[in-house]
């Protein structure tokens, strides 16, 4: 269980500091998918605005701090919680503008990141709490 | 103290209730006057339905800020979305409604304040696995 931790955690942290810096600065040949009349249309419109605007680099900038912060290790916590959302919108992205493809890649690194968050779980005892109060 | 807290909380929480119950059940006036950018954000966004998952993660963030005692997974949920709200009045809309997404920035500032203690586990720098429940520590 330890191993499979730890090889998750390095996976995880890399997949998202490989895909951050290819966002920011594309060396990897991805295929271009082969989307219906539909999705090609709404994937246009996105890249129109949220593409067009730079948005997509704080993106890459917050996969790249949270992939490092994974593969650091003592501060994986932090990480996770930066990856989450980042997460939640790339399988928004694949679902509903491209359709459902491409999704696969978002789903494993879904699977990668509950296993590292279950073996970091103690961490996340303070946010998980029904009691909280404010410190006093 | 107290006060403040509870009065930034309630504000939050309803604040994003609303805007989200919005997303997922779009009522009242819907006179939008946005530069072409986020209308076009807008549009992608109403026409893919991806704006009802967002609606859903609004609600249920402003519920547990809300509750109270859930404030902090509440608090882990409203923060991500605000700094895209921040993105996109910036980059997008032109910056024209950037003080109200200024002033979900300063109640969130003084909750995570106000609830730092809760925070400790996940912003720590020593982190380590937990390997087994009676390794646990």
């Amino acid at each position: 269980m330890k191993i499979v931790a730890l090889i998750c955690r390095i996976l995880l942290g890399l997949l998202f500091v490989v895909f951050g810096l290819n966002g920011l600065h594309s060396f990897l040949h991805m295929p271009s998918p082969n989307l219906d009349s539909t999705h090609a249309a709404l994937a246009g419109q996105y890249f129109g605005s949220v593409g067009a605007s730079g948005w997509m680099s704080f993106v890459y900038i917050c996969q790249i701090v949270g992939g490092l912060l994974v593969l650091l290790g003592r501060t994986a916590p932090a990480g996770l919680c930066i990856l989450a959302p980042v997460l939640v919108n790339i399988l928004c992205f694949h679902i509903f503008i491209m359709g459902g493809t491409g999704a696969s890649t978002g789903v494993v690194a879904l699977v990668l990141w509950l296993i590292v968050f279950y073996s970091y779980r103690a961490h996340f005892a303070g946010i998980v709490s029904t009691s909280a109060a404010p410190a006093a | 103290m107290k006060w403040l807290y509870l009065v930034c909380r309630i504000l939050l929480g309803a604040l994003f209730v609303f805007a989200g119950v919005m997303k997922i059940h779009p009522f009242g006036p819907q006179d939008m006057h946005m530069p072409a950018p986020a209308m076009q954000w807008f549009g992608v966004m109403i026409s893919s339905g991806w704006i009802v998952v967002l609606g859903y993660f609004e609600v249920l963030g402003g519920l547990l800020l809300l509750i109270g005692g859930t404030l902090p997974l509440g608090l882990c949920i409203v923060c991500p979305i605000t700094v895209n709200i921040l993105l996109f009045d910036i980059l997008l809309a032109g910056r024209q409604g950037i003080g109200a997404a200024l002033v979900l920035v300063a109640f969130e500032v003084v909750l995570i304040y106000g609830y730092r203690g809760s925070f400790a586990g996940i912003l720590s720098y020593k982190a380590k696995p937990t390997l087994s429940s009676s390794a646990a520590s």
